[in-house]
């Protein structure tokens, strides 16, 4: 934040950038500069269109419309080797590094300085190369001969870092590399940071915490829907205009208007202190039947976490949950499908569906062994209920016993939710429902959270997206790192509030405007 | 069908299935090796004079019960996405105990089959145990337990056979019931009582599922590990009985028999269309390939084909099988 770089000229214009995916306009009209020695800050909700942004400069999309120019040349990357090689290095969040190899083969991988014929590498050179990269970075504490993924992660990111350094980086865009690390680890790669910005390196950082923004960018710019909201020196701005310009206040839907009806006072579940590893510390709530909790925050925040430790997906670490006035001291799938918890997966192929079943088989997994007389599975009965749960859902398919992998995303997303519909259960967990599928059916599973909770079920919506979490729910936790930033109901619900506490915000109103 | 609700080309589809025999035929599973194993037949009643006779078929029957018994166990393990490599070690160790038990130690002939069918049942238990319970591959478990077994077969008699002339035993490899030989009457009973388990069964409904995603079989509330294990108990239960089989056909219990079981296992489960990824499979395809290779195995003796060469056209008719199979299913996709 030493001084105002605007009036340098930038080493990279994008100009007019446009790009689509079927269904959905990414990046539009986005013009940005970037200047060397300068940390620039991009922020915005998921899917705003900052990492496709990132990645069509990276070279590792094509955009549909528009022009980069590198020091006045405009240039065209055809693949990430060609923005690399003209000094353009994107560091993933998922870094991608060799696993099995040491930190200073990672460094100058692909790189053939170090190389001779037939294929040798002449390790003490490369090592002492290695070695005083990190050295340009500030950093000494990374023991360059260890395999990568002996590392921390922290390390892993610097030798990272460290790679995009060796191939002459003039720009290297650092996509949320704090997320996964501990404060003293930020600490470093601010450090490393710095460093790279006294070399005249141009950097983009992108993020989700705002702190981070004002303590270490220059410059920061804000994208919502694909296009750039804010653009403007740090110091010219501040948190709450840049709240604003993420959340994009609007008038809320109707829904929130509604008088509060008045719930059912029979408590379903009950948490205290729920931790689990060093991704939830401390989460509580009771939930009542027909009540609808949403739990929100960033990726990352911890609320996919809380899901899977209450159903005993995973295991929590402490806390205490009480299951209709039972406490459970060890949740297990086993254990929460037979007292009625009905569990859908954030991840549907992963871990929703047996695409190599049949759509009958996936459906009745849950309850097929209660379905059987001397364990023969009735299958007249079952066909009965199979038919009742695909007509409720307008799933559509040809056959009960078509193969689950031959479904649309939508359907198969339905025959996820028919597993826990054709018993009666009174809790249901759903982590992000409707993610990858089509508006339509969103829409329609939507519609059926709130049947069902009309119907008496009390439902978890685990969900990233705002928009799905206001249709549907009638109580907000907002985590932020672990920990319930706010709780938001009725009036309070808003689209600013759950925005403002996501990003670790203070419970304060925002002026309007 | 009004039920469901059609799109249009489900429809186009659904009516073109309906309309020809030929495409519902050529939809089902195991065609492509139905169709071998038949063209086999025809052309080897050809070929030889002494192929196309019920003496010969019974001897094909019995060529292929060793590796259609525990084919059914390896294929229930396969299709939980894991595999078992102690099938023939395993064999050899019940074929030792009961040998030992009977012989030497003079006990009853059926306590001794019991026991030793216990043997498969105590391999299964420790493979399933420890790789559920410390997440170990399959294979590695398996491979670990193979030697063992054979070692422990090896240990018991210091390497030297034991002859058996219990009449309970001998008739389980020679006799005859019904008109066929006993060994076959038990291959078709387990082949049987398997794909009914597998088929009609919550059991098999399990199996298939845990082979096809385990993580989402999981969190349906089904507790995976038990089911994985009574797989692997099934899976030595099915080899126990292959050596007690074994024991009776051969007169004694030999401490080196079943050597490369496994892999024929594994090979009439994957010519039956198993996937060796899990998830898909089934007993009568295993059966199918059990007897293609017991076919191709008396054809070749037939026709004085030396044995080496034998194993090279074996080897070629795994490859073609399981080649049509993968093409099938693409097709079918």
């Amino acid at each position: 934040m030493d001084m105002d770089r605007s009036d340098i000229a930038p080493i990279l214009e994008l100009r007019g950038i446009r790009k689509a995916f079927p269904g959905t306009l990414a990046v539009d009209h986005v013009d940005l500069d970037l200047r060397s020695g300068e940390i620039h800050g991009l922020v915005g909700h998921n899917g705003a269109g900052k990492s496709t942004l990132m990645k069509i400069i990276a070279g590792a999309l094509d955009m549909d419309r528009g022009a980069i120019r590198l020091r006045g040349q405009e240039v065209n990357f055809r693949s990430p080797r060609d923005a690399i090689d003209a000094g353009i290095c994107m560091v993933y969040q998922e870094l991608d590094l060799a696993p099995n190899l040491s930190g200073h083969a990672n460094i100058f991988l692909g790189d053939n300085r170090y190389r001779t014929w037939p294929g040798l590498v002449r390790k003490k050179q490369e090592i002492r190369a290695a070695s005083e990269v990190l050295t340009r970075l500030g950093v000494k504490d990374v023991d360059l001969k260890l395999r990568v993924d002996r590392l921390s992660l922290s390390n892993q990111q610097i030798i990272a870092i460290a790679k995009a350094i060796s191939k002459n980086a003039q720009l290297i865009i650092l996509d949320e590399p704090t997320s996964a690390l501990n404060e003293s680890e930020i600490r470093r790669l601010f450090l490393v940071m710095q460093r790279l910005k006294k070399e005249n390196v141009a950097i983009v950082f992108i993020t989700h915490r705002l702190d981070e923004i004002f303590e270490v960018a220059d410059r920061v710019t804000v994208m919502r829907n694909g296009t750039v909201i804010v653009d403007s020196p740090i110091r010219e701005t501040n948190r709450n205009q840049i709240v604003s310009a993420i959340a994009a206040r609007e008038v809320l839907s109707a829904r929130r208007d509604e008088a509060e009806k008045s719930l059912s006072t029979r408590v379903v579940l009950k948490v205290e202190n729920l931790q689990v590893g060093d991704s939830v510390h401390g989460v509580g709530f009771s939930l009542r039947s027909g009540e609808v909790l949403g739990i929100t925050g960033l990726m990352g925040c911890g609320a996919i976490d809380v899901a899977g430790a209450l159903f005993g997906a995973i295991k929590h670490t402490s806390g205490t949950i009480w299951h209709d006035g039972q406490e459970v001291a060890y949740p297990t799938p086993v254990s929460s499908v037979k007292r009625g918890i009905g569990f859908v997966p954030h991840d549907r192929k992963a871990q929703g569906l047996v695409l190599t079943s049949s759509v009958r088989n996936n459906i009745t997994l849950p309850i097929v062994r209660k379905l059987c007389h001397f364990m023969l599975v009735r299958r007249a009965a079952e066909s009965r209920l199979l038919e009742s749960a695909v007509r409720q859902l307008s799933i559509k398919l040809s056959k009960l016993g078509q193969r689950a992998s031959t479904l649309s995303g939508g359907n198969q997303q339905k025959v996820v939710f028919a597993k826990w519909l054709t018993e009666r259960r009174d809790l249901l967990i759903l982590c992000e429902p409707t993610r990858g599928i089509d508006i339509g059916t969103k829409s329609e599973i939507e519609r059926m959270i709130r049947q069902l909770a009309t119907g008496g079920m009390a439902i978890i919506v685990v969900s990233y997206e705002i928009e799905e979490i206001l249709n549907t729910c009638d109580r907000v936790l907002v985590l932020y790192e672990g920990n319930v930033a706010r709780e938001l109901s009725g009036r309070t619900l808003s689209k600013d509030q759950v925005v403002e506490a996501m990003y670790g915000g203070e419970a304060r109103t925002l002026p309007q405007g | 069908m009004g039920l469901y609700e059609l799109t249009a080309t489900d429809k186009r589809k659904n009516t073109l299935k309906r309309s020809s025999v030929f495409f519902k035929f050529a939809a089902l599973r195991n065609t492509g090796i139905l169709v071998l194993l038949v063209g086999l037949w025809v052309a080897l009643s050809f070929l030889s004079p002494f192929f196309f006779d019920s003496h010969n078929f019974v001897n094909i029957l019995q060529q292929s019960t060793i590796v259609a018994i525990s084919g059914v166990g390896m294929t229930l393990v396969i299709i939980t996405g894991g595999i078992d490599l102690s099938v023939g070690s395993v064999a050899a160790l019940t074929g030792m105990v009961v040998g030992v038990l009977v012989m030497n130690l003079h006990l009853w002939s059926l306590l001794a089959l019991m026991l030793g069918l216990m043997v498969g049942v105590a391999a299964g238990v420790i493979n399933g145990f420890l790789l559920t319970r410390f997440r170990l591959q399959p294979m590695v478990v398996t491979l670990g337990m193979m030697t063992i077994a054979r070692g422990l077969t090896l240990i018991s008699t210091s390497g030297r056979p034991v002859f058996v002339t219990d009449s309970t035993i001998i008739a389980i490899g020679n006799g005859t019931f019904l008109g066929l030989p006993v060994q076959v009457c038990i291959a078709i009973a387990v082949a049987v009582v398997a794909s009914l388990a597998l088929n009609f069964t919550f059991f098999g409904r399990y199996v298939f599922s845990i082979g096809g995603n385990e993580e989402a079989t999981r969190l349906s509330g089904v507790p995976v590990t038990r089911y994985k294990l009574i797989a692997y108990i099934i899976s030595g239960l099915c080899s126990s009985v292959v050596g007690i089989v074994l024991v009776g056909l051969l007169g004694s219990s030999e401490p080196t028999v079943g050597i490369g079981l496994e892999l024929d296992s594994i090979a009439v489960a994957a010519i039956g269309g198993t996937s060796l990824m899990g998830g898909v499979g089934g007993i009568g395809g295993t059966m199918l390939g059990a007897l293609l290779i017991g076919t191709l195995k008396n054809g070749l003796t037939i026709l004085d084909i030396v044995s080496y060469y034998q194993q090279v056209l074996i080897g070629v008719v795994i490859i073609v099988a399981v080649t049509i199979d993968s093409i099938r299913q693409r097709n079918q996709q």
